[in-house]
């Protein structure tokens, strides 16, 4: 028992170490793939095979925050911020042959991971908002609540979930068997109409709208809450959202570093 | 560091106990839904898109989930069939699932979806696309303790109770693990267009008679009280396999028939 306790722990800290578990990222990057010009995906294509070959740091995820002030403005120069890392990625990708292959693969690297967190809503910390600075433990009601009190208790499940967690990786598991080409296809179905909005604008504009989907949340996303399916239904839809939106602007930045 | 381990575990253990009471899981639902999209025609998987905004496997396991949720806290017991002590499907109960999936289809055959508001022709897909998968499911169909107590026994799991229900449920992926839909949809017999339409015929009540045969006369002795899942025979894995297999290919065949038979022009 203890070794099977110990196998699913690091298998879910597999997973934590990473922004959305692998089959949406796998997904979001598809789809970026699908909108990037000629040129760019010659780029992204070269980009992904010298990540193969050249050593390189991988991006630090874990502790990455986007700042966002009161008025929901991304206004740092943070080194350790998401919006800040993203922009020196793209610096470097812009003129990449001014830089090394290890620091080429490694802005690469890092504008891949960053975008996602940039959009990961537990990823966005608000000034004056306490709860969006620090992850926090909450109880998920499941699904076999049933509609009758007397059996509710008999059915309901529930569970210890983390915000950030909620956020990076648990509604894949209502699509279990998905492949990344699958989820990328039922995404960009769902979110097509989005996309020539989402890949307007700068990152930091990004990080604001970002901050307009979080701020709301806290009103009731607080530690030790309880959280019905009903909700999470409708998060649900938001993650998707946002993994469209990160795709989106994946593919929007490439054409724009190659022009 | 302890500590966060065993949070981390627990963590993911509620979580697997979450899904663990659904018919098929939610990987069997997904495959079902996907593999019949992957047999509808373009024009009827047009329609289906145009209603639901979405994939039809994405909305596989919504019904699991909205059951607990108001106003949907209504279908909590369409998930599965009652069967009488004389082996045979109860026709006509309004707290069962194959009732309402023949409801459904009567209110939107011959057109008649058309005169409905958007959001109807969507929840009721969404309730067709879970219901049907959840009527090919050996496990269920509903035998009563009273008349039926043979069938209700546990099984082992490397020696602890496995309750017969959990196992069939997920049986789909059972020693196939990484398996996608993409994979299972290339595993499942394809069948001729008059193969298909055989097999489609009937009502959500013959389609749950013969899950409750299939229960009766094969899952029952492939896993018998007692059957340790981590300790069976190739062939009996085999055999596993060959029932969930056909009662997949059943459900997502006729799954593809009732979204036809609904939008075909
Ligand atoms: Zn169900």
């Amino acid at each position: 028992m203890k070794k099977i306790f110990l196998v699913i722990a690091f298998v879910a800290m597999a997973f934590s170490a990473k922004a959305w578990s692998s089959v949406v990222n796998g997904a979001s990057f598809h789809i970026a793939k699908k909108y990037m010009t000629k040129e760019a995906l010659a780029e992204y294509n070269r980009l992904v095979a010298l990540r193969k070959t050249v050593e390189h740091n991988s991006a630090e995820v874990k502790d990455a925050k986007v700042m966002l002030d009161a008025e929901l403005r991304s206004t740092t120069t943070c080194e350790k911020d998401v919006v800040v890392r993203i922009e020196r990625a793209i610096e470097v990708l812009r003129n990449s042959a001014k830089y090394t292959d290890k620091e080429q693969c490694e802005a690469f690297v890092t504008l891949r991971q960053m975008l996602i967190k940039l959009h990961t809503i537990s990823t966005i910390a608000i000034e004056g908002v306490e709860h969006s600075h620090h992850d926090f433990e909450f109880t998920w009601s499941g699904n076999r609540e049933g509609p009758s009190p007397d059996k509710r208790d008999k059915y309901e499940t529930r569970g210890k979930l983390t915000w950030s967690k909620m956020w990076n990786s648990s509604f894949c598991g209502w699509h279990q068997g998905w492949s990344s080409n699958y989820y990328a296809y039922d995404i960009d179905l769902r979110f097509g109409r989005i996309r020539e909005q989402a890949m307007q604008g700068t990152v930091r504009d990004w990080a604001h709208e970002v901050g307009e989907r979080a701020k709301p949340m806290y009103e009731w996303a607080k530690p030790d809450m309880l959280l019905r399916n009903e909700p999470r239904l409708r998060l649900e839809d938001i993650h998707l959202e946002m993994v469209a939106r990160s795709a989106y602007r994946l593919a929007a930045i490439m054409n724009s570093v190659v022009k | 560091m302890k500590n966060r381990v065993l949070k981390i575990a627990l963590v993911v253990v509620a979580l697997c106990v979450g899904t663990r009471a659904l018919a098929w899981e939610n990987i069997g639902h997904a495959v079902i839904a996907y593999n019949a999209e992957r047999l509808l025609d373009p024009e009827v998987k047009a329609k289906c898109r145009h209603y639901l905004k979405a994939s039809i496997p994405f909305y596989a396991t919504w019904m699991d989930q909205a059951r607990s949720i108001e106003p949907y806290t209504v279908c909590d017991k369409w998930h599965s069939t009652n069967i009488d002590a004389k082996y045979k499907v109860v026709v006509g109960s309004p707290t069962t699932g194959a009732y309402h999936i023949e409801r459904i289809r009567k209110e939107m055959a011959n057109g008649a979806y058309k005169t409905m508001s958007d959001s109807l022709v969507k929840i009721n897909l969404q309730y067709l696309i879970h219901m049907v998968g959840d009527h090919h499911c050996p496990v269920h169909v509903r035998w009563s303790k009273e008349e039926h107590p043979q069938f209700h026994y546990s099984l082992l799991s490397n020696g602890k109770k496995l309750h017969t229900h959990g196992f069939w449920d997920g049986a789909i992926a059972f020693k196939r693990r990484n398996w996608r839909a993409e994979k299972h949809f290339d595993h499942m017999q394809k069948l001729s267009p008059k193969q298909a339409k055989k097999m489609q015929k009937g009502t959500a009540y013959d389609w749950t008679q013969e899950t409750a045969d299939v229960w009766r006369k094969h899952c029952f002795y492939a896993m018998p009280a007692g059957t340790d899942r981590a300790k069976m025979s190739s062939e009996d894995v085999a055999t596993v396999h060959a029932i969930v297999d056909k009662q997949v290919q059943r459900a997502a065949y006729r799954l593809a028939g009732v979204l036809t038979e609904i939008f075909k022009e």
